[in-house]
Formats: structure tokens, C-alpha cells, sequence
């Protein structure tokens, strides 16, 4: 039980010959039950069994596979439904899930001890075929899976017996684990039913705590308990509810008026608007894990001039956008944001290069690279996200201090994210993004020289090496000096300016009992996978 | 009278297809792109990925091909699916048509059972209180958005009310009486609306019927002023309120994705709404299909309902 002192994101060490034993069996359940971080003290009553879960979702999944919907929505869902070879517990280790025990053959092959007697909710016994099925469809092209590339370092996988799997991946990838660790990358999903409906958006069969009773885009998502779950006694609820309700005002009512128990608000305002209501709950987020993103057109001048880009790094003031846009609900980040420390970076701005805010260092730098009587440009922001655009217009009055006069463009979603992802904007564009369960998968594609959607089109064959290094790293202390290192080279570089990263507040009734949320790339950048151990009291 | 119908339903197929074709173009002019959006940031920087998905989509044929591929499919009956979730588009608008309609007839029968009595009890004591109580009414209710409304009667039911059930759609087949009651705050917010425009109309109308001839002539012949109201006058002057309300109600079965939004209902504005977010060029191609029809039977069937109104309207 070593790993519980260790770190997250890559708590396992490939050590070749090392064999570890997962968590099983009830002392290891009541150890994650006491670890939850949890606002409400209640969580040390007995737990009581019974009760649907309500939450108030903001949009409806456009379909429940896994392994083909990109969006998080469908995977707040699929989280409760699918296990995976592995798992995180609260505490962010990776433990097993399907995999009772594993073996680091060497730093390219890795096998799998399935664990016994675990049922498909549609009754068959789950078998390594399964796993095996599972990966190769994702690399399977006609699959058109998101996940493709991620697995693509997969050489094959075997299944010599019916409980055990063996991958072979082509060359040393740190990521592996904590990819097999995330639902929507790693969900197991059974052979039989994808052969049978060509896909799982309609449908579902999982070996998870919770099992798909209907769902009705648009309106509801049920879930019933799955009464044959591997661990005893969970799920403690009946059932579970995503009532789908895209209004925020009529989220936020229903929650008042008891109909739901439970919905996030990426609103640091929320609390506000809830002040003084009889029995909510409100829980700050744990982390930060989400972060707003700049990047700058660097395919032409201005933006291709480390001083113009370091100009705008010091010309607006993290703090204060923290302070005004997030009622200080946030934190000074990188792209790997400060929930990922040791990996992230967890400090103030003075800790980075160009991070503190200088208005006169800023206009010197933009006389020196020729813009004396300052710059005009533009940034764009999307409508979708109020968020967005309220940080943008904080930012505008901020650079307009410091010689940049920003002219604010609001572009409906699909096109502000094609622009940003193709670098197809004029100056500068900013976008929420997300949480990535891997530094390499929070980096790698957006800031390699030879990745479609580098962000901006630089291009530095110094961020290159540091990211295939971090890639193929296995010691975690190396990783994480690679990382810190980067980190520190991008801020110096300014190739991208990140605001702050935020996280969701939560809001509960007061009846919602041994909640724990961690870092996921489900929405509000928090995974609920944990709502098996949750229970409603009175 | 048949060769009327009958011609104004064969009109209904050029209708449709110039519909389909302009909005085929129109949603092929928004800039952004469905793969983007499909496979997110991450997993769109993967060229082989993206190219797998264009393919698969058919995105890599010329709009013109793009168009006739869906054409014939649609000629067969098969509306196709989804490019984002991948569902049976005829399934899809199966599903949120009947919430749509369900709700345009309830709102309109709200809108229709509170503002006629009130136009014509304005009317008939005009210049009165309870004449500028009425037009108090209309100037609220007209002036207030129906997502203001909306949203206040989701606050003050979730206050005061909390045992009244608000948000969430049961299908009325499943029960009738959920389904209406849970609608009912929906509907109601937009018959409200509806109703304040219609109460306004009749009376204006009614105004003017009362001071016609043929009203004062049944006056003089001594038949007794309830029936001068009721059957001589209002039914005169409804041929206006019909037409205006008619036009309401093919607004209404559009989608009022307003209110659907506020209210959490599964209906055809939120699906369409959604589809041009996504770039889900089957979804609008096949809701713009249905609602244009729609659109065509509604008016075809509001010219009928004139000539029950009044026999002397006749059609050939």
C-alpha cells in the first residue's frame, strides 16, 4: 500500500519485473470512504442504502459511447456505466479496476490479471477478448474513434486466457497508465452488444456501478444500480438522474426547490445567487484543474516576435483577473494547471518569466520591437462562454495600459474553435480548455512543432525535445524536471498567455451524503465517478 | 374545393425542394466545421483521424453530390442520421415534434381561451375599468419576453410552489396527465404572451363589427344583446383573429426555443438550435423538411377554416 503516499497522474513506477496488487475488497473501500475530501463531516455515518440521485446537467450527451462521442458530456456519463483496467482513487493514484494485479514485463509490455467473476450488466462474464476488443476498436479506422491517436502507440494486445491481457506498445510511454486510468480513453465495453447495435450511443452494457435504464436526448439520462457491481455493498443509491436543463436560472430553481440534489456551476457568482438557501450545500472546487487558453497568430508579424508576445505576457495582470473576473476563485497556471503539482505549476507570477505584471517593461518591449506608439490587434472570444468574453474584456482594458489596443471579437463556438484549433484568427483567440489526465496529454499536441493543431504554428525544437523526453521518461522525478522545465520555457518564449485556471463550484443538498469529485475531463473538469459511494440521508 | 387542396399540396413539393436546397447552401456557409466540433482539440489534430471521419461522412464529396446522395435517401424515405451522435434523424424528430406541437397547441389553446373572452368583454364595455385592466394586461404581457415570464414562473413555482413540477418533459403518451401538467407552466408563459396580442385583435375587431350596419339592424329587430355579441358580431369579427393567431401558431410549431430552453423541453427548437451548433447539416436538412411542411399544412389549413367561418369564403 505504498502508492497511497505517492504522487498523482503517474504514481506508477515502470520498474520491469515490478508486480503490484490493486486495492480489493472492503478495507480498502472504507480507507477511500475516510480519504474523501469531503465538506460534509456526515460522511463518517453509517451510509444508508436507497434513493435516486437527481443532477441538474447543462447539456444533453450526443450519444453514450465512449469510445466514438468526443464530448464531455457523454462521458459523464459513460463513467458510471464502464470500468477500467485501472482507476484513480481520491487521492489521484492510480489503482486497479478491472485489473486485479499487473506486471511491468519490460518498459514495452505490460499484462493484465483480470479480476474474477465480474458480470456485464446484459448478464455474460467479462473476458480478456473483451479488453482486447475494446482497444482495437478503437484503433480500428472505420471506428472513427477520437481516442485513435492516443492508443496508437499500441503495437498489439493478446489474450492467452480468458483473465489475462498482454499490450505491447511500440516504445517506452509514460502516458500508458494514466491513459488507461481515464474513462473515456480506457472504458472497457463488451464485444457482444457493439456487434450486435454497430455502436454504443444509443445503448449501453458496461461492468460499472451503474447501468442504463433510459435515455432521452434532450431530456433525461437514467441510470439504475447495477446490483451484481464487483465491489460489496455500492453502489449505495438506487439510481442515479441527469436531468437535462440548459437554462442556469432553472438549474439553480430546481436545486432550490429540491427536484434535483445536485448540479456544477462554472459561475464563480453562483454563490451569490444562493446565498441563504435552506439546505445547499456549496463546495468550493478542490482544485484548479481548467484553464483559459491565448494563443497568438505566430504565422505572421506581429505575434512572431518574442518581445510583442512577451509584451502581452506582462501587460495584463493575472491577479486582477482572478480577483474581478473569478471573485478569487482561481490560480496562476500554465497549461498544466496547479491540481497536477508536482507536474503543474502551483505558484504566484513572480515565479515564472513574464508573468508578473509590468505595464512599463511592456511598452518597452513593443518600442524595441518597433511598435513605439503601440499595436492594434484582435482578439477572439466566443459568446458561448461569458466567461470567456468577460475575461477578454478585462484583458483589453489591461493591455490598453500597457500600449496593445485589443479590439474584441465575439465569434459563435464552431468557428471560434475551428480558428483556434487552425490558428484561422487574426491576432489573438482564447478558449476555455480542459483538464488532460497526462502532462504529455495536456502538452504534446498543442505545442509540438509538428502536430496539426499546434496552437499559434511556432514552432522550437527545444519544446520538442522536452516533449518527447517527457513522453518517453519513465522515472517520475525526471518527468517532473522535464515538465518544470518546459513550463518555465514556454513562459519565457510567451508562445501562449494562460489567464488563470478555475475550477467548478459545486452545489449539493444538504441530504447528499459522502460526495467526493476528483480532477476529470468530465464538465466542470471534475469526474463523479465517485457518486457510487455516495447516499442519501432522510 | 378538392382541386383546391390538391393543388396547394402538389405546390408543396417544389416548396420543399427549394427550401432544401437553399438551406443545404445556407448551412454550408456558416463558417466552422462539424469534424472540429465532432472530435474536440485533441483529437482533431490527428490528420488520419480527421481524414477517417470526413470520409465516413461523406464531407469529402462536392456540395453538389453531398446534396443529391441526401436527396435520393430522402426521395427513399430515410431522412439519414445524425452526423453527430450518429441516432435515425426520422427517430430524432419523432421524438421532439410531438413536444413542439403538444406545446404550440397548448400555449395557443391557453392563448386563445383567456384572450378572446378578454377582447370581447373589452369591446363591449370599452372606455371602462375593465377595459384598461385588459389593456394593462396585454401591454404586460406583450411588452415582458416570454423567457422573463419564464423564468419567474420557474423562481416563484420553485418559492413558493416547490411541489409543482416545472422543468422536465414527460411524453404524453406515457401519461396524459403529467404531460400536460408539467407543460402547463410552459405553455402558459407562452399563451400568456400569445393571448395579450389576441385579446387586443378581438376587441380593435369586435370594435369595429359592433358599429356596423348588419349589428344594428339585429339590434332594432330586438334580438337580445348576447346574441348580437356572440352570434352575429364575434363570429364576424374572428376571421382577422384567426388569421393573426394562425400565423402564431406556425411560429409556435417552429419551435419555441426560448421557452424550451428555459423549461427543459426536449422539443424541435432545441433540436434545431443544437443541430446549427454542431454543424449537423441531416438534423437541420431533415427538421427543416418537416417544419416547412408543417408550415405549408397549417396555412392550407387556416384558409379552410375561414370558409367554416364564413360560408361566403369560398375556394376554387
Amino acid at each position: 500500500m505504498t502508492d497511497r503516499t505517492q504522487d498523482p497522474i503517474n504514481s506508477i513506477q515502470l520498474q520491469p519485473g515490478h508486480t503490484r496488487r490493486a486495492f480489493l475488497g472492503a478495507g480498502a473501500l472504507t480507507l477511500l470512504g475516510l480519504a474523501a475530501p469531503t465538506v460534509h463531516p456526515a460522511a463518517a455515518q453509517t451510509p444508508k442504502r436507497g434513493g435516486t440521485l437527481v443532477v441538474a446537467a447543462d447539456v444533453s450527451p450526443p450519444g453514450l459511447d465512449p469510445q466514438k462521442s468526443a464530448a464531455a458530456h457523454s462521458w459523464m456519463i459513460a463513467e458510471h456505466v464502464y470500468s477500467t483496467l485501472l482507476r484513480r482513487d481520491p487521492k489521484m493514484n492510480i489503482v486497479g479496476d478491472l485489473a486485479e494485479s499487473w506486471q511491468v514485463v519490460s518498459d514495452t509490455t505490460f499484462v493484465f490479471k483480470l479480476r474474477k467473476g465480474v458480470r456485464w450488466h446484459h448478464g455474460r462474464d467479462l473476458v480478456a477478448d473483451d479488453v482486447k476488443h475494446s482497444f482495437e476498436r478503437m484503433l480500428d479506422e472505420k471506428t472513427a474513434s477520437p481516442w485513435r491517436s492516443n492508443w496508437s502507440i499500441i503495437d498489439r494486445i493478446e489474450a492467452p486466457d480468458p483473465s489475462t491481457v498482454r499490450f505491447v506498445i511500440k516504445r517506452p510511454f509514460a502516458p500508458f497508465f494514466s491513459y488507461l486510468a481515464t474513462p473515456h480513453y480506457g472504458a472497457i465495453v463488451p464485444r457482444d452488444i457493439v456487434e450486435k447495435n454497430g455502436d454504443l450511443q444509443k445503448v449501453a452494457s458496461g461492468t460499472g456501478p451503474f447501468m442504463l435504464e433510459r435515455f432521452v436526448p434532450d431530456n433525461t439520462v437514467v441510470l439504475k444500480r447495477n446490483p451484481s457491481y464487483y465491489e460489496p455493498n455500492l453502489p449505495y443509491l438506487d439510481g442515479l438522474e441527469y436531468r437535462i436543463i440548459p437554462d442556469e436560472a432553472a438549474r439553480l430553481a430546481a436545486l432550490r426547490a429540491g427536484t434535483v440534489h445536485y448540479l456544477w456551476s462554472v459561475d464563480p457568482l453562483i454563490d451569490r445567487q444562493l446565498q441563504g438557501a435552506a439546505g445547499i450545500v456549496l463546495r468550493e472546487p478542490d482544485g484548479y484543474c481548467a484553464q483559459h487558453g491565448m494563443a497568438f497568430n505566430q504565422t505572421k508579424p506581429p505575434f512572431t516576435d518574442v518581445r510583442v508576445r512577451r509584451a502581452v505576457s506582462v501587460g495584463i495582470n493575472r491577479g486582477e483577473i482572478i480577483a474581478s473576473v473569478l471573485r478569487g476563485h482561481g490560480a496562476i497556471t500554465t497549461k498544466i494547471p496547479p491540481c497536477d503539482a508536482p507536474f503543474g505549476y502551483s505558484g504566484d507570477d513572480k515565479g515564472l518569466p513574464y508573468y508578473a505584471h509590468d505595464a512599463a517593461l511592456a511598452k518597452r518591449l513593443l518600442a524595441e520591437a518597433g511598435f513605439a506608439s503601440g499595436l492594434d490587434t484582435s482578439l477572439e472570444v466566443s459568446p458561448r462562454f461569458p466567461q470567456t468574453v468577460r475575461t477578454g474584456e478585462v484583458m483589453k482594458e489591461q493591455l490598453a495600459g500597457a500600449g496593445v489596443r485589443v479590439t474584441l471579437k465575439q465569434v459563435e463556438w464552431g468557428a471560434a474553435l475551428k480558428n483556434f484549433v487552425r490558428t484561422e484568427y487574426d491576432g489573438m483567440s482564447m478558449i476555455p480548455l480542459v483538464w488532460q489526465p497526462d502532462p504529455d496529454a495536456h502538452v504534446y499536441d498543442i505545442f509540438h512543432s509538428g502536430s496539426a493543431i499546434n496552437l499559434g504554428k511556432f514552432k522550437d525544437a527545444k519544446v520538442d525535445q522536452l516533449l518527447d523526453q517527457g513522453r518517453t521518461t519513465l522515472d517520475r522525478d525526471k518527468r517532473i524536471a522535464i515538465y518544470r522545465e518546459l513550463q518555465r520555457h514556454m513562459a519565457d518564449q510567451a508562445y501562449l498567455v494562460f489567464p488563470y485556471a478555475s475550477g467548478a463550484t459545486e452545489a449539493l443538498r444538504d441530504t447528499v451524503k459522502g460526495y467526493v469529485s476528483l480532477p476529470g475531463a468530465q464538465p466542470g473538469s471534475r469526474s463523479r465517478q465517485f457518486f457510487k459511494q455516495t447516499w442519501l440521508a432522510g | 374545393m378538392t382541386a383546391y387542396v390538391a393543388k396547394r399540396l402538389l405546390l408543396l413539393v417544389p416548396t420543399l425542394l427549394g427550401v432544401s436546397v437553399l438551406t443545404f447552401l445556407l448551412i454550408h456557409l456558416i463558417p466552422g466545421d462539424l469534424v472540429t466540433i465532432l472530435l474536440g482539440i485533441t483529437a482533431s489534430q490527428n490528420e488520419q483521424t480527421r481524414q477517417a471521419l470526413i470520409h465516413s461522412l461523406h464531407l469529402d464529396r462536392p456540395l453538389a453530390v453531398q446534396y443529391v446522395l441526401w436527396l435520393g435517401d430522402v426521395l427513399r424515405g430515410d431522412l439519414g442520421h445524425s452526423l453527430v451522435t450518429g441516432f435515425s434523424v426520422r427517430d430524432e424528430l419523432a421524438q421532439s415534434y410531438p413536444v413542439t406541437l403538444q406545446l404550440a397547441l397548448m400555449a395557443m389553446s391557453i392563448a386563445l381561451a383567456v384572450g378572446i373572452p378578454l377582447g370581447v368583454l373589452a369591446a363591449t364595455r370599452a372606455g371602462r375599468v375593465l377595459d384598461a385592466s385588459t389593456r394593462v394586461f396585454s401591454l404586460l404581457f406583450i411588452s415582458a419576453p416570454a423567457f422573463f415570464i419564464g423564468t419567474v414562473v420557474i423562481i416563484a413555482g420553485a418559492r413558493y410552489a416547490p411541489w409543482l413540477p416545472t422543468l422536465g418533459h414527460v411524453p404524453f403518451t406515457e401519461s396524459p396527465a403529467r404531460s400536460l401538467a408539467g407543460m402547463l407552466p410552459a405553455a402558459a408563459s407562452l399563451g400568456l404572451a400569445i393571448s395579450a396580442i389576441v385579446a387586443r385583435f378581438t376587441r380593435g375587431s369586435m370594435l369595429e363589427v359592433l358599429g356596423q350596419d348588419f349589428v344594428r339592424t339585429a339590434r332594432a329587430k330586438g334580438v337580445a344583446d348576447r346574441a348580437v355579441v356572440y352570434k352575429h358580431a364575434l363570429r364576424n369579427a374572428l376571421i382577422p383573429v384567426v388569421a393573426m393567431a394562425g400565423t402564431q401558431f406556425v411560429y409556435l410549431i417552429g419551435g419555441a426555443v426560448i421557452i424550451e430552453e428555459v423549461f427543459a423541453l426536449p422539443g424541435m427548437g432545441r433540436l434545431v438550435v443544437n443541430a446549427i451548433y454542431q454543424r449537423d447539416y441531416t438534423t437541420i436538412q431533415g427538421a427543416v423538411l418537416l417544419l416547412t411542411s408543417a408550415a405549408v399544412l397549417v396555412n392550407l389549413a387556416l384558409d379552410l377554416l375561414y370558409h367554416l367561418i364564413d360560408r361566403r369564403i369560398l375556394y376554387a
